[in-house]
């Protein structure tokens, strides 16, 4: 069985302007793995974590008519796109990517849910 | 200064700007006598104006008040302990479901300012669970001209061409100057923002940021400048296009001109 980081470059290599993945637990705020084309600071991974925590609301508000979970967010700074997907099933997960323009959103989301899926499955 | 105009909202502003206009220790009800001096005269100012009916104002940091303007009464005011504002905010207008007609809500807190003076009318509010003073600042504001603010209906009602949005908000410095939507889209956007920008500002650079979230049927974008915030609500998945146009290099700086492509 694969480990993660070799999953996760899996999962990166076929997009090339992603440079960075990283597997984040939303309830606990750790990150979990990662894979990147040039190492990142631990804190820089960390802070990943965290802004997926935010953006995907890692305490949705369950009571009836209450908004729907985000499931995806993107976040543009400058020259810098930043994507996060959470697990389509568990919902505790989420895979953040760091990239450049041209990043393929839609491809690796639909590719991160896949993962996360299968993760969750024990996959 | 604020403080020397005779604009009774700057001088609110002014007041809840001033140290000690927030009192500190654990949450809990306030007492009229336990109403801090620089409170005080922030309720003067309030008083002052002339706003009908009832108001209620909230920092997320420090002290929730609701007020009956009309009547010169204070309502409730307790203290609130941080990250519990919204909470406490929408207690207090659970507790009020009267709390129709002209409201004005005002969030200070530290250097940073939410003001939005509105007219509000939410017929049902009664049963209305998610009811909020963040729906107040979703609402179309009245009796103050803020500069721009046509330039935001244009572009609130306009969204991103091809896509009118379910519900829109521009806000300059903190201030909703227009709105755009239903109640509960406006609440939605309202709080969906509120959450993001309440943790978000401190690590961010001074320039342009977009976030793009993306529910099962709707996609919510927040824009934001140092001075501006344009967000806006739309209906279904639109946000991979979205990204696709923005994050060319060119369109990068101009995202309320972009065309979206089709979903596939």
């Amino acid at each position: 069985m694969m480990n993660l980081a070799t999953q996760l470059e899996e999962l990166r290599q076929p997009f090339p302007e992603c440079s960075t993945l990283v597997l984040a637990d939303l309830a606990a705020g750790l990150v979990l793995g990662s894979n990147a084309r040039n190492l990142l600071p631990r804190e820089a991974l960390n802070r990943l974590g965290a802004i997926a925590g935010l953006l995907l609301d890692d305490a949705p508000d369950a009571r009836p008519g209450a908004a729907p979970p985000i499931h995806t967010a993107i976040l543009i700074q400058g020259s810098t796109v930043q994507l996060f997907v959470r697990d389509p099933l568990a919902g505790d997960e989420a895979i953040c990517c760091i990239g450049r323009p041209g990043l393929d959103t839609e491809g690796i989301a639909a590719e991160a849910g896949r993962f996360l899926a299968e993760l969750s499955a024990g996959g | 200064m604020m403080a020397d105009t005779d604009d009774p909202l700057d001088r609110i502003i002014a007041a809840c700007l001033a140290p000690g206009s927030i009192p500190e220790g654990p949450a809990r009800l306030l007492s009229a006598e336990e109403i801090p001096v620089r409170l005080e005269l922030v309720l003067d100012a309030v008083f002052e104006t002339v706003l009908p009916r009832r108001l209620c104002f909230a920092s997320p940091t420090g002290i929730s008040v609701t007020l009956d303007v009309a009547h010169r009464h204070i309502l409730a005011a307790e203290t609130v302990r941080p990250g519990e504002g919204p909470a406490a905010r929408q207690t207090s207008v659970r507790d009020s479901p009267d709390l129709l007609g002209t409201l004005m809500s005002l969030v200070a807190s530290g250097p940073v300012i939410t003001l939005t003076w509105t007219r509000l009318a939410f017929p049902g509010s009664r049963d209305h669970p998610g009811l909020a003073v963040s729906d107040l600042r979703a609402c179309i504001p009245n009796g103050r001209s803020v500069a721009g603010s046509g330039d935001d209906a244009a572009r609130a009602r306009a969204g991103i061409p091809g896509h009118p949005p379910r519900a829109a908000l521009c806000i300059h410095h903190g201030l909703v100057t227009h709105a755009e939507g239903h109640d509960g889209d406006r609440a939605e956007l309202a709080d969906q923002a509120d959450r993001l920008l309440r943790a978000l500002p401190p690590s961010l650079p001074q320039g342009q940021q977009v976030i793009i979230l993306t529910a099962a049927d709707r996609t919510i974008v927040l824009d934001q400048r140092p001075e501006l915030q344009v967000n806006m609500m739309f209906d279904g998945q639109i946000g991979h296009a979205l990204a696709r146009e923005l994050c060319e290099p060119d369109s990068a700086s101009r995202p309320q001109e972009v065309r979206t492509r089709p979903e596939s």
